[in-house]
């Protein structure tokens, strides 16, 4: 490709334009930059840091006072940390059964609770609350309407149960006592006629049949 | 100064020499570099603060690159330019280049002025008539001397490919500085 020579003079003008290309990073705005790397890179820096002034003054890098009672009171300062964090480990070992219980109060009781309440509260409401005992109540309590309002009752029996039911026996007919099966056949009203009729009372004619007309 | 992979083993310690020898090494041309993409200054600028802020966070984090740190760098700046073309559209490489060169200060001869006009084409045939990756390409290989396999790595592409998108890309600048080339050359 580069021996081509129209391809060598492109070549030849991309060189010459990145050497015209004379665009700089604005001073203030690199200085600026270069600040917030570095304060980035101390922040960062910091536990990095300091492993490495403990090593130099390992080392006995530098021998500096100062720096030698800052890498000690850090020393000091790891390793009573890591003194805590070892009592607070062995205490919770031996004090575990009572964390444990503290986390999870009764572990081992929910379940039974489940196990020995669970049956009789399945099986004593059934018998106490009985069908029979809610759905009683109500046919008398339907019932004392139509007493009250269709038969008066003797006075002397009107609290008695058998009564109440002779009472709504005799409330409703029986179908029975008609001969018809409970039908009731020829007991509807007959409507009055509002016609003209003739003598024999048959319908005239013209009311009759009115299409024969056409 | 120390060379570049003692340099690249004391800033993975964090050390502040060798952390402050880089920037000043490198900011300028990835400042450069992210202009010639981008076209805005302050863009340009925050570029270069999150690249450099992206290497602290993989040195301290015990990562970052072991071997070429000038490509790492790059490399970066280019995600962040993708990543921030994606948002905004505001993409126009190299007119930074001929305003700068316009500012030049020299008198100019007559095979300087037709100089002046043929960079300008081929400014403009660059802008308009590559792709992005060929633009990018020509950018970092003759722009910015990145050999293919770097310009590889920071484009995150197969060498060959390189080979090609940057054959295509100086065919379509040829064929469009055709006419130019015929009348001066």
């Amino acid at each position: 490709m580069e021996d081509d020579p129209k391809d060598q003079i492109i070549i030849d003008l991309l060189a010459k334009l990145k050497n015209a290309t004379r665009e700089e990073y604005p001073r203030k705005l690199l200085a600026s930059r270069r600040n917030q790397y570095l304060n980035y890179a101390a922040h960062l820096g910091f536990g990095v840091g300091i492993g490495a002034k403990m090593m130099s003054a390992l080392k006995g890098g530098n021998g500096k006072a100062v720096v030698q009672s800052q890498v000690k009171s850090k020393l000091l300062e790891t390793v009573l940390a890591v003194a805590i964090v070892a009592e607070a480990g062995t205490l919770a070992y031996f004090y575990r059964d009572k964390i444990a219980d503290l986390i999870q109060p009764t572990p081992s009781a929910s379940p039974s609770a489940e196990e020995v309440t669970s049956p009789p509260d399945s099986s004593s409401p059934l018998p106490q609350i009985t069908p029979t005992a809610l759905e009683t109540p109500t046919p008398p309590m339907a019932t004392p309407t139509i007493i009250l309002t269709s038969t008066p009752l003797p006075a002397g029996t009107a609290g008695n149960e058998n009564v109440r039911e002779n009472a709504q026996l005799t409330s409703t007919p029986n179908p029975n006592d008609n001969g018809n099966n409970g039908n009731h056949y020829g007991q509807t009203p007959k409507p009055e006629r509002t016609k003209k009729s003739d003598k024999d009372g048959k319908p005239t004619k013209e009311t009759k049949d009115p299409k024969k007309k056409k | 100064m120390k060379d570049g992979v003692s340099l690249l083993k004391a800033a993975q310690k964090l050390d502040e020499e060798a952390l402050t020898a880089i920037f000043d090494e490198f900011a300028p041309a990835i400042y450069k570099y992210t202009l010639r993409l981008c076209h805005d200054q302050i863009i340009a600028d925050n570029i270069v603060g999150d690249v450099f802020a992206q290497l602290l966070e993989q040195f301290a984090a015990g990562k970052g690159p072991r071997t070429n740190l000038r490509s790492y760098l790059y490399q970066t700046a280019y995600h962040l330019v993708v990543d921030r073309s994606r948002d905004s559209r505001h993409n126009a490489p190299l007119e930074v280049a001929v305003g700068t060169y316009e500012k030049g200060q020299f008198t100019p001869t007559q095979s300087q002025i037709e100089e002046r006009v043929m960079m300008e084409a081929l400014i403009s045939a660059m802008n308009t008539e590559l792709t992005e990756d060929q633009r990018h390409v020509i950018i970092l290989r003759f722009l910015e001397d990145f050999s293919l396999k770097e310009a590889a790595e920071i484009i995150g592409k197969e060498v060959n490919n390189i080979k090609v998108i940057q054959n295509r890309g100086i065919a379509k600048l040829r064929k469009a500085m055709g006419l130019h080339l015929d009348e001066d050359w």
